[in-house]
């Protein structure tokens, strides 16, 4: 039961998935009342007058704001993208967007600009990016994993400067300047309209050209298990394109695989018809720059199966040795945005968000055929190689389970960066967890002092996100409950406040049989009032 | 989960019976003290005091009031399973400015000189309640931790107190002498005091922010037994004590109720009780003391005299709370005689006839049963409180009182619903009349004229109560308390939250209990606002 849950959540329809996974974008009518928005809206602008902005903690500060997340439409629009259980990332945050000085107010927009001029004190970055993830970086999927809502707390026209974003950019590792042009800027957002989207899409604020400020919460949901069908109204049929759709390029083969992966429908056998004339030429695509020729690349080496996974294997091969495990430097560039030094289409660790080898994007869809050599991969040398194994395997799911035993070394490892690979494939894998519990319980108590590179700068260092990772390794996981409660107690006084979140959220879950409603109706207000007490005026998030 | 609590000695429990005021130095390690200062003082200076969410912003003084000292402290005076008041306030006691500093103090002036931007009062004062008026008990039924993160020397400005003026009903020049500046506080030092004890701040005469950050306590249940390290004895004085008065009187009916031992009824002659009688409501404090506990251990022959003298104060409609203003010290004081009982929304002292009938015990029930029914609403109040203190034999009074709930005043509602707090059992025969109020807004009570809160509030918040101390089991009433978890105020949501994740029959889910403390600790108020009101 999700509380207020009473009533009974609207679930998307068949449309309404199609046009998610082709655009990565819905725009959806809360259906709360409109003095709620007000409400808000006035305690926003409270606080941002008379007290400080809070970060994380605008949740408790302004719990109304739990009221959105618990309407009917949002959270059955939640569920029919992310399965039931899916749970709220401890990270949120208020953009603000000022208006524009008067005098500059004549400014002529069409809505693709980058870094369209902001009012002084604006919070909302109005240069085109795509997330990365909070506390530390974790990978781009292409399937629905995590998803975001925005919420506007008042009207939004266009002049007001609502959020942009750029439909069908949630499958590409990187923006062009090409792509601004499909922007999409959603006319008529009304208080109590939110955007429910693709964590990966790419999007930024727009000017504000009106008097008032604009203000736009953003919320992040985790799904925390694979889908065994449709959670959705529909899910019945094969793929089918919605009717109208805004995404720059036609990814048929990528949207029916990952519909088929919402609907838990097994994907047909393919005749590996391709002749051995075809496969170079796919593989030659992999992580190019067309979009279009990549993803189809993909997929379709995903659908031949058996044939496709030695040039696969070898492909990905060639990347190792080139220390693709260690992040790549960032600058912060004119727009206010961290772009990477050098290429943007490299595939290599990032502490923003990381996209793996398409090679391993292609294996992981591939499904349990793949399991075998994934293995083989995750014993090589190279970090790189093992951190796409990894994601790889946590691609494919359940049929993956036996590779957990060998994910768990990896836990181990000298580099953060594959401890949390590794447990994020456990986090997608779901099952036999249980043979990785000592090693996730290791690293959740006892601290290495080589993963805490940057502790002075707040929380945010390499051992948070094995933590976290790892916690949410253990929230998807098959274990019960009962048997980590004393490790998730030891969370709680962890210190960082995100682990402390993670733990909160593993004890506080329903257990077999329970059935007190006003327990979790109490869990449920106190979860939203939970305030991040490590945290200040200064360390938002 | 909090460890077993060390609970006090027989010596401490006599002390805070007199003095009201217990100093306990927490078994803390000093890194966590200063943690904590560090950060009281970075959101002192750069964010807001943020008033009852000072302990989500300061998670870390949770662990102060889960040290075994203090928590078995607090159960030795409350009870085992108190409740944790919503309320909470760091004061804040600014140096004085530089030049002023050569200030010569004797510790008990009346509003000292206190630096720029401080938030403690240091005039001598007994605190009201919040979100208003309660009564004011000699039983201890609610208590306070004060607690200091920083060694606090007397030229820090240490909270003081005035020892045993927590029977009084209010606090006269004459008393300030009587100070306790308690001298060498060190970081997690924390004071035990009675509720109602006079208090005030000092004069900070060193470079450094004193803070110092209180937490109010409620009892739940009446006492069993000693929930103390003793109690097998009789009352016997502390081998220390500061207390200006000797009330032995007093304090052996209190030592007997909170170690539950039976008091029996003794007799007196006719002029000795019409002596007693005509001492009560008076302003010499051991005489009115003397003479309250005296008539309560006379027994029935002191009820019908008792019953005339509550009486003459029947038609003065003192059931209306009487205004109060801002002393020059600042302290709040009533405008007219601060000895004049009458109800008070900052917290009411009843008629010294009702502390006795209430005391007396089962014996008076009828008399107060009787009264209860009176026409004159200062009559029923008082009525109301009396059998609150009988405790459980009073239960029979609860469809009584449960009447009282639909009374047109919320004076009478709220004194009403204490008292089913305090007999704590019977209560499912008001539960009708408590989900009513609960869940129905009274248009009158809604005024909340000067102060932020109306009188709804505090009916409501008295509500919780009753049903926090009931015998109702909590099963049936979730739908009820779920419901309060949409009320206007974050008080009644606490309480609410309190009742709705205790423990229920056959739950085995240490893991939970924790999840549910630290939530407890980090729950944010989010109705309140910085410059509108934080408390």
């Amino acid at each position: 039961m999700r509380p207020k849950g009473n009533r009974l959540a609207s679930r998307l329809d068949d449309e309404h998935v199609r046009r998610y996974i082709c655009d990565g974008v819905l725009v959806l009518d809360s259906g709360i009342e409109p003095e709620v928005h007000q409400q808000i809206f006035d305690k926003l602008e409270w606080n941002a007058e008379h007290e400080f902005y809070m970060g994380n903690n605008v949740l408790p500060r302004i719990a109304e704001l739990q009221q959105i997340l618990d309407a009917p439409v949002i959270q059955g629009a939640l569920t029919s993208i992310l399965g039931e259980g899916y749970i709220l990332s401890p990270h949120r945050s208020r953009h603000v967007s000022e208006p524009l000085d008067e005098a500059e107010r004549k400014l002529m927009l069409t809505g693709s600009e980058h870094g369209a001029p902001m009012g002084e004190g604006s919070s909302g970055n109005s240069a085109w990016h795509q997330d990365g993830h909070i506390p530390m970086s974790r990978a781009r999927y292409h399937v629905p994993r995590v998803a975001m809502i925005l919420y506007f707390p008042q009207d939004t026209p266009v002049e007001r400067g609502p959020t942009r974003v750029i439909p069908g950019t949630h499958l590409q590792p990187y923006l062009r300047k090409s792509d601004y042009p499909y922007a999409f800027v959603a006319d008529g957002i009304k208080a109590g309209t939110c955007l429910l989207i693709d964590f990966d899409i790419a999007h930024a604020a727009l000017t504000n050209l009106t008097d008032s400020t604009r203000y736009m919460i953003k919320f992040i949901c985790l799904r925390t298990r694979n889908p065994a069908g449709p959670t959705w109204d529909g899910g019945e049929v094969g793929w089918q394109p919605p009717k109208a759709r805004l995404g720059q390029y036609d990814h048929t083969r990528a949207w029916s695989c990952v519909w088929d992966w919402m609907r838990a429908a097994p994907r047909p056998a393919v005749n590996s018809a391709a002749g051995s004339n075809e496969m170079p030429r796919l593989i030659g695509s992999l992580n190019g720059t067309d979009q279009p020729a990549r993803l189809e690349a993909i997929y379709e080496l995903a659908a031949m199966g058996a044939d496709a996974i030695a040039p696969l294997k070898e492909s990905l091969l060639t990347n190792a040795g080139q220390e693709r495990e260690f992040t790549c430097p960032y600058i912060l560039d004119k727009w206010g945005e961290y772009v990477p030094v050098g290429d943007p289409n490299e595939r290599r660790w990032n502490d923003v968000a990381y996209t793996l080898q398409d090679e391993a994007y292609a294996l992981g869809a591939m499904g349990e055929v793949a399991v075998g050599p994934l293995m083989e991969l995750l014993g090589h040398e190279d970090a790189w190689i093992k951190i796409n194994a990894a994601f790889a395997l946590g691609e494919i799911g359940a049929p993956a389970a036996c590779a957990v035993p060998d994910l768990a070394e990896l836990v181990d490892h000298e580099l953060h960066q594959v401890a949390r690979a590794s447990l994020d494939a456990m986090a997608c894998i779901g099952t036999n967890i249980r043979a990785a519990l000592p090693a996730i319980r290791k690293v959740l108590t006892v601290d290495n002092p080589a993963w805490q590179e940057g502790r002075v700068a707040g929380q945010r260092y390499g051992e948070v996100g094995v933590r976290f990772n790892a916690l949410c390794a253990l929230l998807n996981s098959d274990i019960d409950m009962d048997e980590v409660d004393d490790l998730m107690v030891a969370c709680l006084d962890n210190v960082n406040g995100y682990v402390q979140a993670l733990a909160v959220e593993a004890l506080t879950r329903p257990r077999n049989g329970e059935d007190r409603p006003g327990l979790t109706q109490a869990l449920h207000y106190l979860k939203a009032h939970r305030w991040d007490h490590t945290l200040n005026d200064q360390r938002l998030l | 989960m909090k460890p077993d609590g060390i609970r006090l000695t027989d010596e401490q429990v006599r002390r805070f019976v007199c003095d009201g005021v217990v100093v306990l130095d927490s078994s803390l390690e000093p890194e966590v003290h200063r943690e904590i200062y560090d950060k009281l003082h970075w959101n002192s200076t750069r964010e807001f005091n943020m008033g009852n969410n000072v302990l989500p912003r300061v998670a870390e003084l949770q662990q102060v009031l889960d040290d075994p000292v203090i928590h078995g402290a607090v159960q030795s005076v409350l009870g085992d399973d108190y409740i944790f008041h919503p309320h909470r306030y760091m004061h804040v006691a600014e140096p004085l400015d530089e030049t002023e500093r050569s200030l010569a103090l004797a510790g008990h002036e009346n509003g000292p000189p206190m630096g720029e931007g401080s938030s403690a009062n240091s005039a001598w004062h007994q605190d009201g309640q919040i979100p208003k008026g309660r009564t004011r008990h000699h039983r201890p039924r609610i208590a306070m931790i004060l607690y200091f993160p920083q060694d606090t020397p007397v030229e820090r400005g240490p909270t003081r107190v005035i020892p045993g003026t927590h029977l009084q009903p209010f606090v006269q020049q004459s008393d300030h002498p009587f100070a306790m500046v308690h001298d060498g506080i060190k970081a997690g030092t924390c004071f035990l005091i009675h509720f109602d004890i006079a208090h005030a701040a000092l004069s900070n005469l060193t470079d450094s922010t004193r803070y110092m950050l209180k937490f109010i306590y409620l009892r739940r249940r009446n006492p069993v037994a000693p929930s103390w390290n003793g109690g097998d004895e009789e009352w016997r004085t502390p081998k220390t004590r500061l207390a200006r008065y000797d009330h032995s009187q007093a304090w052996s009916c209190i030592w007997d109720w909170m170690r539950a031992a039976p008091r029996s009824n003794g007799e007196a002659g006719s002029n000795e009780i019409q002596r007693l009688v005509g001492s009560l409501n008076s302003a010499d404090q051991p005489v009115r003391l003397e003479a309250i506990y005296a008539l309560a251990a006379i027994g029935a022959e002191a009820i019908g005299p008792l019953r005339e003298s509550l009486l003459q104060t029947a038609g003065q409609q003192r059931e209306i709370a009487r205004p109060y203003h801002k002393s020059r010290a600042g302290a709040f004081v009533p405008i007219d005689d601060a000895n004049d009982r009458r109800f008070s929304d900052h917290a009411f002292v009843p008629q010294d006839e009702a502390y006795a009938l209430g005391a007396m015990g089962e014996v008076a029930l009828d008399t107060l049963m009787e009264l209860v029914r009176h026409d004159d609403d200062w009559i029923r109040l008082n009525a109301a409180y009396a059998l609150g203190e009988i405790g459980a034999p009073a239960a029979c009074a609860v469809p009584d009182l449960a009447a009282l709930l639909d009374h047109e005043l919320h004076q009478m509602a709220r004194v009403s619903l204490d008292a089913m707090a305090y007999i704590g059992a019977n209560i499912r025969a008001a539960l009708p009349a408590i989900r009513k109020l609960l869940t129905v807004d009274n248009p009158d009570w809604t005024v909340t004229g000067t102060s932020r809160w109306s009188g709804q509030i505090q009916v409501r918040f008295n509500a919780m109560c009753a049903l926090l101390n009931s015998d109702i089991p909590a099963d049936e009433i979730d739908d009820l308390l779920v419901t309060c978890l949409d009320d206007e105020s974050a008080y009644i949501h606490a309480l609410a939250l309190e009742a709705l994740t205790r423990p229920r029959a056959g739950e085995d889910r240490p893991g939970l209990r924790h999840a549910i403390d630290y939530l407890h600790t980090h729950r944010w108020d989010h109705m309140l606002a910085n410059g509108k009101y934080v408390f």
